[in-house]
């Protein structure tokens, strides 16, 4: 199985090292990379993606916003949202924005590891748009129980 | 105040007048033993004061008598004729002038430590000073008023008995050591020392081979290891040391077992009589766990991927870059002399670039992850084998009672592995993918496992197992997780180059950048991260340290570390603002440029 997979961030840099990241896993295809939502959305409306990884905070735009409109109009999506903060509120506020994962940079193998078996989980349960978890990638132990618990529900 | 007095009185006759407690009017009257001389009195009578004692002079023919003044000081008490005197009182000489002062004994106390490894007991003097208290001597005056003064008192030497016998009473045993005995009972301020040692063992060693005809120190060094050609002598063997046991302080035999034994000698040499000879020419590998030669390919000049895919079971040197496409993948070590741009490394041990990585992955350490992953499998499998074995020893019993199965002995371990112990049941199939690994297939000792599983327990030729075979796994697997223990034991291989850019790279062992820096790039390593200059965007992980010369941009480029340790570090000497550092979830985002950044307290240096 692989995955299409579209990249927003305002820094390019990180942009290319989270391409760099996920394409170091076979099934994964970065297809394109944005550095706002308004480009990202309009592509993906084109070919829409199996994995979205959206920054939080892209200049005046909040990826919040984009998060949203993506579980709402592309149901399906598996939503990522990816930030430099990572404290609790912020992992709350992607939950509420509907997002599936929370990753926190720097973003490392064992991260996108996780991801990728939390999108094959919900893959294989035939509801790929319904998790509400925001793990992340604060501290490898942490992350996984909170993933693990939170893909339980 | 009698019994008092007679104490003072003994006290005297061993101390000395110093400390004496006895008025002098009441030793001259005859009760007591010396005799100070009458002061001369000039007009009335006369007082003279002494360290402890007063010598009252009557006047002569009529004049006044004399005068002490008495300090209500609970340090003194001074009675006439047994009576307490405290003020003003007028004396004679036919008086009983009793003078006590209260003293303060200076005090030493013994304690004994005995260490963890209970092979020294250490023996700790506590001093006390004590303090002595005088009468300040004045007169033959008129008047005197008493006055008490203090000097330091320490203890007289303890007698070497005293710790003796407190080491008996704590059950050690031994011969002391009597120059610190002696010395702690001399001690006049709190003193530490040794006095008992037991006989730590002597590890013992195995047959082992050690190297010879090179360097002494080149076993255990990263980097370029020396080139061999065939034919020579690597190392020789060693005889066993055996290893001979000790004694504790408390009497306790110590036993120790004797280290490792012979290293596997993998194929690129081989034992003759006792010597390590290179059978093919290359670059030697020599640790507490393997030796072998390991062949090296030279390329010279550039490598494209018109050259197609090298794959090479040795050491991998190119001497010039390696370029769009190109793929090296090395069982050893990768050394490229010059960029790697847009192409991919692969080694099982280190990568040495000596210049730019740029839209490349870089793969060090390959064989270590590989030796920690089957390290934990055998760990996983012994412990189930454990389990296994008693359970099997028992249906064993149950059999043998049965005479219709007799006949069926030999399939009993297969049916319980398959019913009941499905984790080492999936443990030993794992073991078979070993076999596509250069070093786990090369390895004997490796080697010697697996192809014990494939001959005996693998699923599909389970079918007669004995209970010799099953005793004879736990040997050779109990063999082969020391082995791999060892062999991780060896220095973490590190990936080296001189920058990195719109890269990936990981390595087990260090990171070390040290030219102008990382860009825009995805480095994770298991030691330590070193980049002497920028990392500006991308992310950094490392396991234990991370030292970075600047991170970020003074425009804000995004840029993040981690270091999962706890006790982990991280150091930057610049950090520009729009930056994240994390040390284990510890995490902090910066939004202006700060010096000398220093997270964590490790001391380790890269």
């Amino acid at each position: 199985m692989s995955y299409r997979v579209y990249l927003v961030d305002d820094a390019h840099e990180t942009l290319e090292a989270l391409r760099l990241q996920y394409e170091i896993h076979p099934e994964i295809d970065v297809y394109g990379m944005a550095d706002d939502s308004d480009t990202a959305w309009e592509a993906m409306s084109v070919r829409r993606p199996d994995i979205v990884s959206i920054d939080i905070e892209m200049g005046s735009a909040s990826g919040f916003d984009l998060c949203a409109r993506v579980v709402r109009e592309m149901p399906g999506v598996f939503v990522v949202m990816c930030s430099v903060d990572a404290d609790d509120e912020r992992r709350r506020q992607a939950m509420r924005a509907g997002a599936h994962w929370f990753l926190a940079k720097p973003v490392g193998y064992g991260d996108i590891r996780q991801l990728l078996e939390a999108v094959r989980k919900s893959r294989s349960s035939g509801d790929g748009h319904a998790v509400d978890g925001t793990g992340g990638a604060g501290g490898p132990g942490r992350d996984q129980e909170a993933n693990d618990g939170l893909w339980d529900l | 105040m009698n019994r008092l007095l007679g104490s003072v009185k003994r006290w005297l006759a061993s101390e000395g007048d110093s400390s004496s407690g006895v008025a002098e009017a009441e030793i001259t009257s005859g009760v007591g033993g010396s005799v100070h001389p009458q002061p001369e009195t000039v007009g009335g009578g006369t007082v003279r004061v002494g360290r402890s004692f007063i010598v009252v002079g009557n006047p002569p023919g009529g004049g006044a008598l004399a005068v002490c003044v008495v300090p209500d000081d609970s340090r003194l008490t001074v009675t006439i004729d047994g009576r307490r005197a405290v003020g003003r009182v007028a004396l004679t000489s036919d008086q009983e002038i009793v003078v006590s002062l209260v003293h303060e004994s200076p005090a030493r106390r013994f304690a004994v430590e005995v260490a963890e490894d209970r092979f020294e007991a250490s023996v700790r003097v506590t001093v006390r000073p004590g303090v002595r208290r005088v009468l300040e001597e004045a007169g033959p005056v008129h008047e005197a008023v008493l006055r008490v003064l203090e000097e330091p008192w320490l203890p007289e030497e303890a007698p070497a008995s005293e710790v003796l016998d407190l080491l008996t009473t704590r059950g050690l045993k031994g011969r002391p050591d009597l120059r610190a005995v002696a010395a702690l009972c001399r001690a006049q301020v709190e003193t530490s020392m040794v006095v008992l040692r037991g006989r730590r063992p002597t590890h013992g060693r195995g047959e082992r081979y050690r190297p010879c005809g090179l360097a002494a120190d080149w076993a255990e060094q990263p980097g370029e290891a020396p080139w061999v050609a065939q034919g020579a002598l690597v190392g020789q063997l060693e005889s066993a040391v055996p290893a001979v046991p000790g004694i504790d302080v408390t009497g306790q035999e110590v036993r120790v077992f004797e280290d490792g034994g012979r290293q596997a000698l993998l194929r690129g040499v081989r034992d003759a009589g006792g010597s390590v000879v290179a059978v093919r020419s290359g670059r030697i590998l020599f640790t507490r766990a393997r030796i072998d030669v390991v062949p090296e390919l030279v390329l010279e000049g550039d490598l494209t991927s018109r050259d197609g895919q090298v794959i090479f079971d040795g050491d991998v040197a190119v001497r010039g870059s390696l370029q769009e496409g190109a793929l090296v993948k090395a069982s050893g070590r990768v050394v490229v002399s010059g960029d790697v741009l847009e192409a991919t490394v692969e080694a099982g041990r280190a990568v040495e670039i000596a210049g730019a990585v740029l839209r490349a992955n870089i793969h060090g350490g390959l064989a270590r992850a590989l030796y920690t992953r089957a390290h934990v499998l055998v760990i996983e499998m012994r412990e189930d084998w454990e389990r296994f074995r008693g359970e099997y020893s028992q249906l064993l019993e149950h059999a043998d009672a049965r005479p219709d199965l007799s006949d069926k002995t030999h399939l009993l371990a297969g049916i319980l592995l398959s019913r009941r112990y499905r984790r080492l049941d999936d443990c030993l199939a794992a073991t078979m993918t070993w076999e596509d690994s250069y070093y786990l297939r090369h390895d004997p000792c490796i080697n010697e496992f697996t192809q014990q599983i494939r001959s005996k327990w693998h699923r599909d030729v389970r079918q007669g197992i004995l209970p010799d075979d099953v005793d004879q796994f736990g040997v050779v697997a109990a063999r082969a997780e020391e082995h791999l223990r060892l062999l991780l034991t060896e220095p973490m291989p590190p990936v080296s180059a001189h920058s990195i850019s719109s890269s990936q790279v990981d390595a087990t062992g260090d990171i070390v950048v040290h030219g102008v820096g990382v860009f825009s790039s995805h480095l994770e390593s298991g030691r330590d991260i070193l980049v002497e200059g920028v990392v500006r965007g991308g992310f950094v992980l490392a396991e234990r340290v991370a030292r970075i010369g600047e991170l970020g941009s003074p425009v804000g480029v995004e840029s993040s570390v981690r270091v999962n340790s706890p006790d982990g570090l991280i150091r930057i000497a610049v950090r520009h603002g729009n930056t994240l550092v994390d040390l284990a979830g510890r995490r902090s985002r910066s939004t202006s440029t700060e010096h000398n950044v220093k997270w964590g307290e490790r001391s380790h240096v890269v």
